[in-house]
């Protein structure tokens, strides 16, 4: 196996919400619980689910742009959660993100050489290595070299996802970690991007964080993809193996919900039924369980299940695989 | 007007007067939405799909929009009126009644200061004479109509207290409230997650059944269209480019764009793959356009397809601009 790159053990990250007349009630919300993970050199990890899942709260954690309850992220073996943010700033160039609106993460007033050149002069780099890194990343996202003179209102939606691209790279980080960076845009400029990260990673080993809820393009770009369910990993795998073989009943309704490719195409949605039980729940059990098809009384809504090897690589958390006969 | 449509649009233009000039947002669009049909509006952003559905229902803002061509509506009594001659005082017997629209994000399109109940009856109030107990009896019957339930006890809260996927069943609710004869489904599923979307999808499939209503859907997706519409139009640029049946439409697009469009969604079972991609970007509505709108993007253009813009041609119901109709048809990659 490749260099390791990002390693999260039982990641735990909780919000205290206030509620009442005098906001004295306090409770917790578990917005990502217990969460591990490896990313390995020139991978991309996906990580899905919808919204208010904890996905972007989970980057956010392993960014160090919001203080961990509990658990450690180690950046290529040092141990990161615990640093003040003094002290986090060689990590932070390490560490760069894409975002989802291109059109809000760059600044209207600047062109892009401008935003560029900031970036290189907060890391004290010359300005001759600016230029030069310039027209290398417009090279690697296929971009003319004008468009730099440009301001962010003169691009266009895909021109400015793969410049968001390239200022994510600016530094060479060791990873990328990009927040739904295809969800905004229309699926001919969606393409585009996508090709782009796979050539980038072909060419350059990129390793990436990609956050997305679209099932196909976390399918089509990711090679290991984690599913999560109100802040908990439901199903990790690589993603070959993990879409040929789904093992936990929400990631089953997950893909059988997406709508069909094709107008003949047989579909056997499963529609999901029941209210999900909210974030701020602590009750203990499956956080799935009350919309589970499989739902067993007295296990699933007591017993929290782990997450465990099912078949090679491939992990679950749920109870139905407690005995090995007991499958699906 | 064909016999059986309930809408038709004949050569609309949509121009708006903005600060950097006229921007021509729907260049002569034709499309007929036939009596309980689910029609499927695909394109890109920017392409004039919402543009040609609020003219369905004049919701520009009139001092800054000009526009051509007619739109002819079946009205429920048989008659057929001109939505773009209609006094402005007479709009509003068709806003709702005959025509009815949901947006893409509900959470903005309900009032948070009223209950959902309050609402559902404003609808009733403004645009039917039932009685104060009748016009409630119908809101609880709406409410269990699209699943929300307990609805007495529903109906009492704030649009906050409800999810996403909820609130636009409250949307569908409403918008069905006057028992209109076409919906306009204005992204109504975009917003939403895959799961939800399922549910609203089989939901409208389910009324549109039970009402035998017509529907216009306005989406980007694809996959929305594969899984409820009829028929679909492709629009790029202002104009439908192609009209058929869905089937046919994904079994043998003619027009390059929609053919590169389909060829660009990824699917399932070919991680790894590279997509197909349209070079280029859509042209600017602020400058006149000669000749076919996607010309410079197209592998196919020829000098013909530059000057003269290709008018709808097609027979069964499958209808193409496009001078090459079918042109580089082994490139359509079949599933």
């Amino acid at each position: 196996m490749s260099e390791e790159i990002i390693r999260v053990e039982h990641l735990q990250k909780n919000f205290q919400i206030r509620k009442g007349l005098f906001r004295n009630s306090k409770k917790e919300l578990k917005a990502v619980d217990n969460v591990s993970l490896t990313i390995h050199k020139g991978e991309i990890f996906g990580v899905v689910g919808e919204s208010g899942c904890g996905k972007s709260t989970l980057a956010r954690c392993i960014m160090g742009l919001s203080p961990v309850s509990g658990g450690e992220v180690y950046f290529q073996g040092t141990k990161i959660s615990s640093l003040k943010s003094g002290e986090l700033k060689p990590y932070r160039q390490k560490m760069q993100m894409v975002f989802q609106n291109p059109f809000s993460s760059f600044n209207p007033s600047m062109s892009i050489r401008q935003t560029f050149y900031e970036i290189g002069h907060v890391y004290q780099m010359k300005d001759e290595a600016i230029t030069a890194q310039c027209s290398e990343l417009m090279m690697q996202v296929r971009l003319p070299e004008d468009v730099l003179s440009r301001r962010p209102s003169e691009l266009s939606g895909g021109q400015l996802q793969r410049l968001a691209i390239a200022r994510a790279m600016f530094l060479n980080p060791p990873l990328i970690l990009a927040d739904e960076a295809v969800s905004a845009l229309d699926v001919s400029v969606q393409a585009q991007i996508l090709n782009l990260i796979l050539d980038l990673r072909d060419s350059l080993g990129l390793t990436m964080l990609f956050i997305s809820h679209d099932l196909t393009v976390v399918e089509h770009v990711c090679d290991t993809v984690l599913v999560m369910y109100l802040g908990s990993v439901v199903e990790m795998g690589p993603t070959d193996e993990l879409f040929a073989n789904l093992l936990h009943p929400y990631s089953q309704a997950l893909v059988s919900a997406k709508p069909k490719e094709r107008p003949d195409q047989e579909t056997n949605h499963i529609i999901l039924k029941g209210e999900a039980k909210t974030a701020m729940d602590t009750s203990g059990g499956c956080r799935f369980a009350p919309r589970c098809r499989y739902f067993k009384e007295g296990i699933c809504d007591k017993i929290t299940p782990e997450l465990r090897e099912i078949r090679p690589g491939h992990f679950a958390a749920c109870h139905l695989f407690d005995e090995k006969e007991d499958t699906i | 007007m064909n016999k059986d449509s309930i809408v038709s649009v004949q050569d609309l233009n949509v121009n708006l007067m903005t600060t950097r000039g006229v921007v021509c947002a729907v260049r002569g669009v034709d499309l007929e939405i036939k009596k309980g049909e689910i029609h499927g509006l695909v394109g890109e952003s920017g392409c004039g799909k919402t543009m040609t559905a609020k003219s369905i229902l004049r919701l520009h803002d009139e001092k800054r929009t000009l526009y051509s061509g007619k739109i002819l509506l079946k009205k429920t009594d048989g008659s057929e009126v001109s939505v773009l001659e209609l006094p402005r005082k007479e709009l509003p017997s068709i806003r709702g009644e005959e025509v009815a629209m949901i947006f893409q994000d509900p959470m903005v399109s309900l009032n948070p200061l009223l209950t959902i109940g309050d609402q559902i009856c404003e609808m009733l109030r403004t645009h039917t004479e039932l009685s104060k107990p009748e016009i409630n009896a119908r809101m609880l019957d709406l409410l269990n109509m699209v699943g929300i339930r307990p609805a007495e006890e529903r109906s009492r809260q704030y649009p906050f207290e409800f999810s996403g996927g909820m609130a636009q069943r409250i949307m569908i609710a409403m918008a069905l409230s006057c028992d209109p004869q076409l919906l306009i489904a204005d992204e109504a599923t975009t917003a939403l997650d895959v799961t939800t979307q399922a549910q609203i999808l089989e939901l409208m499939k389910d009324l549109q059944r039970r009402i035998g209503m017509s529907m216009l859907l306005i989406t980007h997706n694809f996959g929305v269209v594969a899984e409820i519409c009829d028929r679909a139009s492709v629009m790029y640029a202002g104009k439908i480019v192609e009209t058929s049946s869905v089937q046919e439409l994904f079994d043998a697009p003619q027009h390059p764009y929609t053919r590169a469009l389909i060829n660009s969604i990824p699917r399932s079972g070919r991680s790894g793959e590279r997509l197909v991609t349209i070079p280029g970007a859509p042209p600017s509505l602020l400058q006149p356009i000669h000749g076919c709108a996607f010309a410079p993007r197209c592998q196919f253009a020829t000098e013909q397809c530059r000057q003269i813009q290709p008018p709808m041609t097609g027979t069964g119901g499958h209808e193409c601009a496009c001078h090459l109709a079918g042109a580089g048809k082994e490139d359509v990659q079949s599933v």
